[in-house]
């Protein structure tokens, strides 16, 4: 089998339809992946007994089992329970609620580095348990745990394939279809290939941004006295470079 | 007919009465009562370990108590109905906790804050001020401390001695009726120790404010109190002002601690 350009040309336009599909179906699962995944770490950290044991129980389970049989559960075991959602639905939801396990875990660990006596002052000024977590834990939880959200939302991307075993017409479900029209999967699985590289490169300059951005603002909320701490940002950056790239 | 009349004895700021405490069987606090009236200026000494520490946290509701009783200007802060004693209900907490402030010994600022949003926020969360208004004041009690220059630097941006004054002025924006401290001169060199010696004499004379306060330093405790407490095994071995707990203690515990004769040597 040798390349062919002329099918690159007439797969381009299902890829494009595809590649929509793997970045709503991206975006949406990072976001509910990100805010149930801080759902959970905070539920488990603020409740006891019976429904903590529900709440981690259930986390331990979901992280424990492969998202491949996750996905069939949603796509074809709920419509016996009289749920039928549309393929792209499930597979949000299965990728979502998946890596918000992980992400629980991560943001779990930057709540469990706030030592105890910022809780303590925020009790002795009187803040509300809304206040404490909202104004005081998870702005410093969050923060430095943000390389490795990052880390999770790149392999998010990288497993947006397996929505098209059921049946989601993303970039892979695109090309699988196209290969078994024309008997011609090279150039079909190398442009989706080629493709993923670009997301991902793309999705890693994003999070320098964001990263840089974030340390530049801590910069200048220190500034005005001392100046910028060069040296402390270029140690930031260097650990992020570590952790991402 | 005079003697028939009922004397008005206001209710003391503070009120421990017969508090126990045990940590994993080892007693810390035991059977302890103490009242402080509003405005005093109490001391508390003893070895490390005695448990001082641990009174500061039960009053700041940081620590729970195994059995008594804890009155703030004779509103309890455990509902003591079943037996043993258990801290009231968040809602019914915030209103007794609201009136009771704390530095700690290692001060506790929000890092992610300024030094002025940490003097500000606070007021702004409990709808002392709004954020005009708290930003206003964070500003004045910056400068009454000392720290009029500093109010945009991150809390890791100052020094030890600077820090604890700002969690000073955090604690003084809430404006408690009872402020705590632990330990506040074990960060300090000397020549500051009298400076905030000064901001604790300020606050008491322009607040009227009861403070209690743990310290190591005898020349301190003098110099600042009005009631010295001596502490050991989690009780009060001696209980007065300072020139007569600190010439004449009765106390062979505490005339040891103080390096003084024992008196039936
Ligand atoms: N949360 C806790 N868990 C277990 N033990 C504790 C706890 N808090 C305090 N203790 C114990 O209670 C005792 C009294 O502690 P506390 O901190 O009140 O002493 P202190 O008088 O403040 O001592 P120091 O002068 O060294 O600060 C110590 O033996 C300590 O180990
Ligand atoms: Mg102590």
């Amino acid at each position: 089998m040798t390349w062919d350009n002329h099918f690159i040309i007439l797969i381009l336009p299902r890829l494009m339809k595809g590649l929509q599909i793997t970045l709503i179906a991206t975006l949406c699962s990072f976001a509910l992946a990100a805010s149930l995944g801080l759902v959970i770490a905070i539920l488990e950290k603020t409740t006891r007994g019976i429904v903590h044991f529900c709440v981690s129980g259930i986390a331990h389970f979901i992280r424990g089992t492969p998202l491949l049989v996750q996905l069939f559960f949603l796509y074809y075991l709920l419509p016996y329970a009289n749920i039928t959602l549309p393929a792209l639905a499930c597979g949000i939801a299965g990728l979502g609620i998946h890596y918000a396990t992980y992400l629980s875990n991560v943001y779990r660990s930057g709540i469990e580095a706030i030592p105890a006596l910022q809780w303590e002052a925020c009790t002795s000024c009187n803040l509300t348990r809304f206040q404490t977590w909202r104004y005081i834990i998870l702005p410093q939880a969050i923060r430095p745990v943000i390389p490795v959200i990052g880390n999770y939302f790149i392999a998010l991307i990288k497993e947006t394939p397996l929505l098209s075993s059921i049946s989601v017409m993303d970039m892979m479900g695109e090309a699988s279809i196209f290969g078994d029209m024309h008997y011609r999967y090279l150039e079909p699985i190398t442009m989706v290939g080629v493709l993923f590289l670009v997301i991902g490169l793309l999705a890693r300059g994003a999070m320098i941004l964001v990263t840089t951005s974030l340390s530049a603002f801590r910069l200048r909320y220190g500034k005005p006295d001392n100046g910028p701490k060069i040296s402390e940002y270029s140690i930031e950056m260097d650990s992020f470079r570590d952790t991402v790239l | 007919m005079t003697s028939m009349e009922p004397v008005f004895t206001p209710d003391p700021m503070i009120a421990i009465s017969d508090v126990s405490r045990a940590f994993k069987g080892t007693t810390v606090l035991d059977h302890l009562s103490l009242d402080i009236p509003a405005g005093q200026k109490v001391a508390l000494l003893g070895p490390s370990g005695s448990g001082k520490t641990t009174i500061l946290r039960i009053l700041m509701t940081l620590e729970t108590i195994d059995s008594g009783q804890i009155l703030i200007e004779g509103v309890p802060m455990y509902d003591t109905a079943s037996g043993t004693p258990h801290l009231l209900p968040e809602n019914r907490l915030r209103p007794v906790r609201s009136r009771i402030g704390m530095v700690f010994q290692h001060f506790g600022l929000f890092p992610h804050l300024s030094v002025l949003d940490n003097i500000a926020f606070p007021q702004i969360f409990n709808g002392r001020a709004r954020k005009a208004d708290a930003k206003a004041r964070a500003h004045d009690l910056l400068k009454t401390v000392g720290l009029g220059d500093k109010a945009y630097l991150l809390p890791d941006q100052l020094s030890g001695g600077q820090k604890q004054r700002v969690a000073i002025a955090r604690a003084l924006a809430l404006q408690p009726d009872i402020l705590l401290f632990d330990e506040p001169t074990s960060a300090l060199d000397p020549q500051r120790v009298s400076e905030v010696l000064d901001i604790f004499n300020m606050i008491a004379d322009t607040t009227g404010t009861t403070m209690l306060l743990v310290t190591h330093e005898m020349e301190f405790a003098r110099r600042f109190a009005d009631r010295i407490l001596f502490f050991d095994h989690g009780q009060i071995v001696e209980d007065g002002p300072p020139e007569i707990v600190f010439t004449n203690p009765k106390d062979a515990r505490t005339r040891a601690f103080l390096g003084l004769p024992s008196l039936n040597a």
